[in-house]
């Protein structure tokens, strides 16, 4: 066969006058925005911390930042009322808020004239709402996105922005033998397993401090599990060590990511007791405080350095000296990133595990949502409602314009 | 950033001069490389030869987990390795020199959030395979963009619009003049169909026939063209009303109207393609077929063609397409970034009309 590449002339033209484009429509200003959430926050008072989960506390940041838009060098708010997008019309501490637009927003005045945000709804609920349209965005835990996708639930997805790792607590110089039972247990980690069966291939094993799209570097530290090596590590102590791991109670991810990690280290002979434990890590050292704990860390930056810098601070609240040289400089090197990384890594107080993204489940009348990425808040500023005769948005999708 | 491919006359005669501008005009300037590339590649080599006795052989294990093109990536490999040599350092192939020792290199070609990320791994202790040292170099993605080298790409979208048993050589959506519905045109060898949306459903609304003259073509190229109200098939050129949804009149043309339409490009034999409208970038895109026969599936693939003295002729660009069959036509709409293919699925036998879109992405 002849095959030819036929190059249109200018002259020939043919028209797609009936064929809608997929150019972006202008957006449409109004409606309500339905928004659950699974946390329970008890205040929006940004001067008052969160006293319950990480999940609550990072809902109140999500909340507020709608609220209040000037924000502390900190990152944490002015509280100064009529700065953010939205303005508080009615809360129902732990159950429900409504914001309205706030038109004399200085960026503009948001879409969407107002956001009722429901608190405390259980997962099985809010993805039935999902599914009946009674709401439009939620969080999906991770570990359900595929069974949300296989619903037909319309997801959207962020780069991966939150560390699950094992940190020990213990704060004491330990000899590089005394690291060999951390290190077993790091390389008994089946992490490829973690993150195809229990959460169902949403995340990345990792053995680095930073994901691989911010870092560049994640690559060059192993994820592969090592069964031989940790048994010979094993081989070398006497009596074989134990450890107790703890996980928040209230995760059932944690807890899932924990029994495997006790069935792994078994395999090579070291015995883990996962135990359910509060969900704010206490650094008071107990007679019951774990040896070591499953942490989810949040990635607060984009930019290599400064994503480093405050991972570390969040560790350090909880295993304070995990890091002890001084902060790396913003323009620090890959090099110079990379070596602070392997530093800490090698004494092996961090155990890596998976880089777990932000799932979001959305209506299809939802328009012009973007995940936020690492320190960022949700842009519901941007987003709009289309109108329900002329919603053709596809329900499976991934990160929407 | 997305935009779509602007229409713009000067790239279409900067396309012409393409087409005539000798070959080795582009290889020259192909094989300029950046000078922030050569001072990285040699900056990776020279962190070799310190931690590497130059009477020890090397062997070089490369990967490319970054966006770089891999015409770029063979490029950097090429000038690492040229860097080595430099250093005296031997290159030898695995396996090659069987009860040597020799030290093995990993070149990752990568990427953090802001820039390139190039990195070395030396094996050096042949008893521990898991250890190794580790340079690290990083090349602004900025620079890469000013040296003309990071090109944006095409993203391809394809919509299936159509299918039938028969075989069909193009097809186009139109407007019904009266009231609005869309009418779809499908042009056969022998006929000329024009159906009408009926709810969900295409549905016959009217047919005309195509003369037929001499004998018929195994290859047989036929195009609409909504704007001239006219189809060809051939020989034949028929015109009609502007939907082309009544009656046509046709006749046979001495020279055959659809011959001067046609140009074999250069780089490009043995493919079906079309040049959109409009630039990406600086350069011109093309969406062309695969060069299997009517056997085999096959894909349609964004390419950017560079009408500037710099650079590579053409890329590669974005991700291909891929259809279950043959890509038997592929028809450019002069007014906007879209094109549409005809395809013959080899699984379900069906002929099938798709809608591909290109949106060129930064």
């Amino acid at each position: 066969m002849l095959r030819r590449l036929a190059v249109i002339s200018l002259g020939l033209a043919v028209l797609f006058a009936a064929i809608p484009a997929r150019t972006s429509r202008p957006p449409r200003y109004g409606g309500t925005l339905r928004v659950e959430l699974g946390a329970i926050v008890a205040s929006l008072d940004p001067a008052t911390a969160s006293d319950g989960t990480s999940q609550a506390s990072a809902a109140k940041t999500q909340i507020d930042a709608l609220i209040y838009a000037n924000q502390n060098l900190d990152g944490t708010s002015t509280g100064t009322p009529g700065t953010g997008p939205f303005a508080l019309s009615s809360w129902l501490p732990g159950k429900s808020a409504t914001l309205k637009a706030n038109d004399k927003f200085p960026q503009g005045r948001p879409f969407v004239d107002a956001i009722e945000i429901t608190l405390g709804r259980a997962f099985r609920d809010r993805l039935l709402d999902l599914e009946l349209n009674k709401t439009d965005l939620t969080e999906i835990p991770p570990q359900d996105a595929r069974h949300a996708a296989e619903r037909g639930v319309r997801l959207s997805q962020s780069p991966p922005d939150e560390l699950l790792a094992l940190v020990f607590s213990e704060n004491r110089a330990i000899s590089a033998t005394e690291t060999h039972p951390r290190q077993a247990l790091s390389l008994s980690i089946d992490r490829a397993a973690i993150v195809t069966f229990l959460l169902q291939k949403t995340g990345e094993p990792t053995g680095a401090l930073l994901p691989q799209w911010s870092s560049g570097t994640s690559f060059l530290f192993s994820t592969s599990a090592d069964l031989p090596r940790a048994k010979e590590l094993l081989a070398q102590i006497a009596p074989a060590p134990k450890f107790v791991l703890g996980y928040d109670s209230a995760d059932p991810l944690e807890q899932s990511v924990a029994e495997r990690i006790a069935v792994n280290a078994k395999e090579a002979g070291l015995m883990v007791t996962a135990v359910g434990a509060p969900p704010s890590p206490s650094t008071t050292k107990t007679d019951s405080t774990p040896d070591a704990r499953l942490m989810r860390v949040p990635l607060r930056a984009s930019q290599p350095a400064v994503a480093l810098n405050r991972l570390l601070r969040d560790l350090n609240s909880y295993a304070p000296g995990i890091a002890t040289s001084a902060a790396l400089s913003e323009s620090a090197s890959p090099q110079i990133i990379y070596n602070r990384e392997r530093e800490i890594l090698d004494a092996f107080r961090i155990v890596p595990l998976v880089w777990i993204p932000q799932v979001y489940g959305l209506s299809p009348r939802v328009r012009n949502w973007t995940p936020p990425g690492p320190g960022q808040t949700w842009p519901l500023a941007d987003v709009w409602l289309d109108s329900p005769e002329t919603n053709t948005t596809s329900p499976h999708i991934k990160d929407p314009e | 950033m997305q935009s779509r491919p602007s229409l713009h006359l000067a790239a279409r005669i900067a396309f012409l001069a393409f087409l005539f501008l000798p070959r080795t005009a582009h290889a020259q300037a192909a094989a300029a490389f950046p000078q922030s590339w050569n001072d990285a590649v040699t900056q990776l080599a020279d962190q070799v030869a310190a931690a590497v006795s130059a009477s020890t052989p090397v062997t070089l294990d490369v990967k490319n987990i970054s966006g770089l093109d891999p015409s770029d990536a063979n490029r950097i490999v090429a000038a690492f390795q040229g860097e080595l040599r430099r250093h005296s350092l031997g290159l030898a192939s695995a396996g090659s020199l069987a009860g040597r020792t020799t030290v093995p290199l990993r070149l990752t070609l990568s990427e953090s959030a802001d820039a390139y990320l190039w990195a070395i791994q030396i094996f050096n202790n042949a008893r521990d395979p898991i250890s190794f040292s580790t340079g690290l170099v990083s090349v602004s993605k900025e620079n890469t963009v000013a040296n003309g080298i990071n090109q944006p790409f095409l993203s391809l979208d394809e919509r299936l619009v159509w299918k039938q048993p028969d075989k069909f050589l193009d097809f186009a959506i139109v407007r019904d003049a009266t009231v609005g519905d869309a009418a779809l045109a499908i042009l056969e060898t022998k006929r000329l169909a024009d159906y009408k949306l009926s709810g969900a459903d295409w549905l016959l609304s009217h047919e005309s026939p195509i003369p037929q003259t001499g004998f018929p073509s195994r290859d047989p190229d036929g195009r609409i063209d909504l704007k001239e109200h006219s189809i060809a098939v051939a020989e034949i050129r028929c015109t009609g009303d502007p939907d082309l949804s009544a009656k046509i009149s046709c006749t046979k043309l001495n020279p055959p109207p659809l011959a001067i339409a046609h140009t074999d490009v250069s780089g490009f034999a043995g493919t079906v393609g079309a040049i959109l409208p409009g630039t990406c970038g600086s350069a011109t895109p093309a969406l062309i077929s695969g060069i299997g026969d009517w056997t085999q599936s096959d894909s349609i693939q964004g390419y950017l063609l560079n009408a500037t003295t710099s650079g590579p002729p053409e890329s590669r660009s974005g991700n291909a397409i891929e259809f279950d069959g043959p890509v038997l036509s592929v028809q450019a709409d002069p007014e906007t970034s879209t094109a549409r293919a005809v395809v013959h699925n080899l699984k379900t036998g069906n002929y099938e009309a798709y809608i591909v879109t290109a949106t060129c992405s930064h």
